[in-house]
């Protein structure tokens, strides 16, 4: 069972890897034949001969995104579902306040992230701040579609056995909005990732404590596109995990019972 | 459990100005343990009389009394049950999960509800699928954990709402059989909904028709078979003519409104 589950892993990971490779090939041999001016474009091997020489900071800056986006996100889940499931309790409730949910949606980050700064200093709250802002929205929605597209007759069913309101929302709402509610998080955890470097281009700390975010700022008015482009890998690996991780985390709940888990 | 209907009204408004009444005074007496099939053109209103006697809904006028108590909405009895359409079991629970629901939301205690949730499980012989996922059941298999799930609570009322309009004929007669066998062991009343004139005369000791919107009781007629119900009932000439009759009846209702 473990060796065919695996192959099965190798299987799904080989082509997106070979594609990867293939792609990274193309570039280094594209740039070496080009040979265009360094502060317009760079090799792959360049890019990583500057990242591992700089690997410390690198990966410490790396550390203090990946802080910001999990306090950021975990607030998200908290408060992205319960508001959820207050809107979804009452159809005035829901007409009243969910037109404001959609602000969060679009007002731009980098007009708030100033105010947050002034409350609450620049540093890891305020980017935490600004990834929770970014990746509300979606966990709000998938949770209030997800209750709302409940068969009523399940709903029926429990009112006709007389449960109690947090029977009805831990053993019926929560479970039978879970494939949507988990749809949501997908996209918000790697809005969540996107909300934490460009908050960081406001609201993020210098010096030692910097995350992904200032070293994209740094590099790029420095021209030092290797260090640009391995900022902006990071970033991209972080929010593959993200994704991965509620991957997993959906896996884990829902593979017994649920379609969206099947194997093809 | 007595069952006793008067003056029932429901209307819908689809349009504030254009109230759709659906029930028109329906009075209706169903004695303790009897089994009866509501028939009717398609929206006739049966579902609705159905809910109204659930406590799913609220009439716009008239009464519903279970038992002697009045239903009101959202404030169910204990000892009505209700088989939905569509089987409407949580995906997210093992069968047996399923079956025991309605104790666990009753708050009996776990040892006791896994007991007579397996027990009923068995009744409908679905002992062995205890531990799958309704994703892992077919279509019959599901509606029967829905039966085993509204019995396991031992109700007096049993309402039943086109359960089996989406089965094949086959499976269809193996659940008219298997709710047979239950009434006559348990003998809860049945308001049983359905299309199927002949499956509401294999069932039912008593037909009710009514009419096109606003629903009225066109035809009530008592269907008595001396030899029990088996499947060779489906072969008998009274049956048959019962079967014929009601199909005249459901012309009648069709026709005039």
């Amino acid at each position: 069972m473990t060796a065919r589950r695996l192959r099965d892993f190798a299987a799904r990971l080989a082509p997106p890897l070979c594609a990867a490779l293939a792609m990274l090939a193309i570039w280094e041999l594209g740039v070496r034949w080009a040979n265009p001016p360094r502060f317009l474009f760079c090799a792959p091997s360049e890019i990583w001969r500057d990242a591992t020489a700089r690997a410390g900071e690198l990966g410490m800056a790396t550390w203090k995104t990946t802080v910001a986006v999990a306090w950021g996100f975990a607030l998200s889940v908290v408060v992205g579902v319960a508001s959820g499931v207050i809107l979804s309790s009452n159809r005035l409730i829901e007409r009243a306040l969910y037109p404001f949910t959609v602000i969060l949606q679009t007002v731009p980050l980098v007009a708030i992230a100033p105010m947050l700064v002034i409350w609450l200093h620049a540093g890891v709250q305020a980017v935490s701040v600004c990834a929770f802002i970014v990746s509300l929205f979606p966990v709000i929605t998938n949770t209030l579609t997800g209750i709302r597209s409940i068969p009523k007759p399940q709903v029926e069913l429990f009112w006709l056995y007389g449960a109690r309101p947090w029977a009805l929302l831990f053993k019926l709402k929560l479970p039978g909005a879970l494939p949507s509610i988990m749809a949501g998080l997908r996209v918000a955890a790697g809005l969540a990732v996107i909300g934490a470097v460009v908050g960081e281009f406001v609201a993020g700390e210098l010096g030692a404590d910097r995350g992904l975010g200032i070293v994209v700022v740094v590099a790029a008015k420095q021209g030092d596109l290797p260090m640009l482009f391995a900022a902006v890998a990071l970033a991209s690996v972080l929010g593959i995990a993200m994704v991965g991780g509620v991957n997993a985390a959906a896996y884990l709940l829902m593979h017994k019972w649920h379609v969206s888990q099947r194997p093809d | 459990m007595p069952v006793r209907v008067a003056g029932l009204v429901r209307r819908f408004t689809a349009q504030a100005s254009d109230p759709v009444e659906v029930l028109a005074g329906i009075d209706l007496e169903i004695p303790a343990s009897q089994f009866v099939a509501l028939l009717g053109p398609s929206g006739c209103g049966k579902s609705t009389l159905l809910r109204l006697v659930a406590g799913l809904d609220t009439p716009d006028g008239g009464s519903v009394l279970v038992g002697g108590r009045p239903v009101r909405r959202r404030e169910p009895l204990e000892s009505i049950a209700f088989v939905f359409q569509e089987a409407q079991l949580l995906p997210w629970r093992t069968l047996i999960k399923n079956v025991l629901l309605p104790l666990e939301l009753r708050g009996m205690a776990l040892g006791e509800r896994r007991d007579r949730a397996l027990h009923m499980l068995d009744k409908v012989g679905l002992g062995d699928a205890r531990e799958r996922y309704p994703a892992q059941l077919s279509g019959g298999m599901q509606l029967r954990g829905s039966l085993a799930r509204a019995l396991v609570t031992e109700p007096r009322l049993l309402l039943l709402d086109e359960p089996f309009a989406a089965l094949d004929e086959i499976t269809r007669q193996r659940l008219d059989g298997l709710i047979q066998e239950l009434w006559h062991e348990r003998r809860f009343t049945a308001l049983f909904v359905t299309h199927s004139l002949r499956e509401a005369v294999f069932l039912a000791e008593r037909a009710i028709m009514f009419s096109r919107r606003p629903a009225h009781v066109v035809a009530d007629r008592p269907i008595e078979f001396p030899g029990g119900r088996t499947a060779e009932l489906r072969g008998l000439p009274a049956y048959n003519e019962l079967v014929e009759r009601l199909y005249q009846d459901l012309l009648t209702a069709e026709g005039g409104a």
